[in-house]
């Protein structure tokens, strides 16, 4: 199916432009997200009508993301969590976690931002990266550790890397 | 449930197998019911429907839910389908 995109969607292209994509892909995502319109003649009419107030509306979304990502920038998460001897977690961290730690730092990330290739299964301290905007990422860190003390060593350890 | 489109009510047909030597058996012709999400852009709100892939096939071609329930006549519609194609259309009337 022929679509316009009214924002820009990753790995698919820019605000304004027409591209091919799968039926459901388009049925059950970009169009109940509003992510994009059929490329119809009246569709293009009104997006050649709107395309002022929709860029602005962009420029605000990304925005908004850059200042997030600006006060976002050298965050740390502490998680505490019971381990083995071994480190290995008792239960893991996943996707949930970082963004509930984010949250409750005050910091308004939805879940669906964070990206996490597979949970975390060991104590020590990782990089996440949070995609706050298809063109706005930050990296942040993630420190899982037994107890809030043993967080501090291990950040302390990890800055002298 | 019963195996109707519920948008063009389209259910089971009933025919005969025939073999070679022209004996006749009854079998039913069902029809391919898949249920899927259409969104309708005039109500900004998302149908869950088990309609037929023939009717899927049909509402892709005339562009979305809200053009093809305009363009086909009340007649061929089930009174669910009717219900969706009138709320649309107060709702145009309004806008």
């Amino acid at each position: 199916m022929e679509v316009i995109l009214l924002e820009h969607v990753e790995k698919l292209g820019k605000m304004g432009d027409k591209v091919n994509v799968k039926n459901g892909y388009a049925r059950n995502y970009l169009l109940p997200q509003q992510k994009a319109l059929r490329a119809t003649d009246a569709n293009m009419a009104y997006f050649e009508a709107q395309k002022a107030a929709l860029e602005a509306h962009n420029k605000e979304l990304f925005e908004s993301a850059s200042k997030l990502a600006e006060s976002l920038n050298g965050f740390s998460a502490v998680l505490i969590r019971q381990a083995a001897e071994t480190g290995q977690l008792y239960g893991s961290v996943t996707i949930r976690d970082i963004a509930g730690a984010i949250k409750d730092a005050g910091f308004d990330v939805a879940r669906r931002f964070v990206y996490l290739e597979k949970p975390i299964k060991d104590l020590g301290i990782y990089q996440v990266k949070i995609n706050l905007h298809p063109e706005v990422s930050q990296t942040i860190l993630v420190n899982v550790a037994r107890s809030a003390e043993d967080a501090k060593k291990q950040a302390k350890a990890y800055s002298q890397e | 449930m019963s195996k109707k489109c519920e948008i063009l009510g389209t259910g089971v047909q009933s025919g005969n197998n025939v073999s070679h030597a022209n004996n006749k058996t009854r079998r039913r012709f069902m029809p391919n019911l898949q249920v899927v999400s259409l969104f309708s852009e005039t109500l900004n709100k998302v149908f869950k429907l088990k309609i037929c892939s023939k009717t899927l096939r049909s509402i892709e071609h005339n562009g979305g839910l809200d053009s093809y329930l305009a363009k086909t006549s009340n007649t061929k519609l089930t009174e669910e389908a009717k219900q969706i194609k009138k709320s649309i259309q107060s709702k145009q009337a309004k806008a």
